[in-house]
């Protein structure tokens, strides 16, 4: 019975019966794959179907976009200052010194006199009228024509100095656009 | 044969990403190449046709009362304006720009101040010109302003009563 299978089997190949012989020893053998076939056949579907780069987030391909776009922003703000106001941005470094002077008054608690109430007055507010104006730079300049002066008050820009560039910082805060409430 | 999608995938061809990011390159430096000669370039000719400048002087009149320091708030109401300068006045004592804020400059809006220490005998007293505003002003539309006396001292730093006024100078 095998042997009638086996000689209908072999009848339907028309093949050499030294190739046919050789075939039949090679089934017997296992196939050896190396590793790294199978490796590179996996890494080539998963490229192919788009499964491998999930390990690369998406953040990463974002990277250039977005250092090209902050190039870009930087660029803008360089060449057009007045777009920082568009883009959201504001202040100059005059601005930030002068609101941060007024930030560092308040906190540092520098208070008035009794006669004030208890209010806490900017820096520049010499003569604790409650507003900085040209008064104030005023009064220091005519201070400065009797020297010396040591009440460290008067050191309106803290750089260990009374002299006339106090008197400028308090005007420029005088006049300043981006200052609130009365001046 | 790839076709292209609107999203951030792998489907964008490299050559068009590289092309992208060159481009947006090339717009940074042109940006910053081409900002001198936007800084310094001329209005648009029909804007350039419409604009004429304009010079507007202040006065302070103190009565009797020495002048020595002042603080005034001028601003140009209708929007056809801008403040391109600000010169001194015709006093000695007031000839020197007065204090400004330096971002008032192409904008309607500033405040001006300045004192000097001279005994009273070197201050003015009456109707002062303290300083003078130089404006653009675009457009047909006559402008409007509108001034405000923020402070005004005599020589011991004391408020004295005064009034501020303008005046728009006639072009010639």
């Amino acid at each position: 019975m095998n042997m009638q299978n086996g000689q209908e089997q072999n009848g339907g190949l028309e093949a050499p019966p030294k190739l046919v012989a050789a075939l039949k020893q090679l089934q017997g053998e296992p196939v050896f794959v190396p590793r790294t076939i199978d490796e590179a056949l996996i890494k080539a579907a998963h490229q192919r179907l788009g499964y491998g780069e999930k390990k690369k987030s998406r953040w990463s391909r974002l990277v250039p976009w977005t250092v090209a776009a902050a190039g870009f922003a930087a660029a803008v703000l360089v060449a057009y200052p007045h777009a920082k106001h568009f883009l959201g941005f504001g202040g100059s470094g005059f601005e930030r010194s002068t609101r941060a002077t007024r930030r560092g008054s308040e906190t540092t608690g520098e208070s008035a006199s009794p006669q004030s109430h208890g209010l806490a007055y900017v820096r520049e507010d010499l003569n604790r009228d409650g507003e900085v104006n040209i008064l104030d730079a005023f009064m220091l300049a005519r201070k400065l024509q009797n020297p010396p002066l040591s009440d460290p008050k008067l050191d309106v820009n803290g750089d260990g100095v009374i002299d006339y560039r106090d008197v400028e910082t308090i005007a420029a805060h005088a006049v300043s656009l981006e200052k609130r409430g009365r001046s | 044969m790839r076709l292209w999608t609107p999203t951030f995938s792998r489907s964008l061809p490299f050559s068009f990403r590289f092309n992208v990011l060159t481009l947006l390159t090339l717009l940074t430096l042109l940006t910053l190449f081409f900002r001198p000669a936007t800084l310094c370039a001329q209005q648009p000719a029909s804007e350039e046709g419409r604009s004429r400048f304009s010079a507007v002087d202040i006065y302070v009149d103190s009565k009797n009362a020495p002048l020595a320091a002042y603080q005034i708030e001028f601003s140009a109401t209708n929007g056809v304006a801008k403040i391109v300068g600000i010169e001194g006045g015709d006093s000695a004592a007031f000839r020197e720009p007065p204090f400004y804020d330096g971002k008032a400059i192409q904008h309607d809006r500033v405040i001006i101040a300045a004192f000097n220490t001279a005994s009273a005998d070197k201050l003015p007293s009456g109707k002062t010109r303290i300083a003078t505003i130089h404006l653009q002003v675009v457009g047909d539309q006559p402008p409007q302003f509108e001034l405000k006396l923020q402070v005004a001292a005599n020589p011991d730093g004391n408020r004295i009563s005064a009034e501020a006024t303008f005046e728009e100078r006639k072009s010639e």
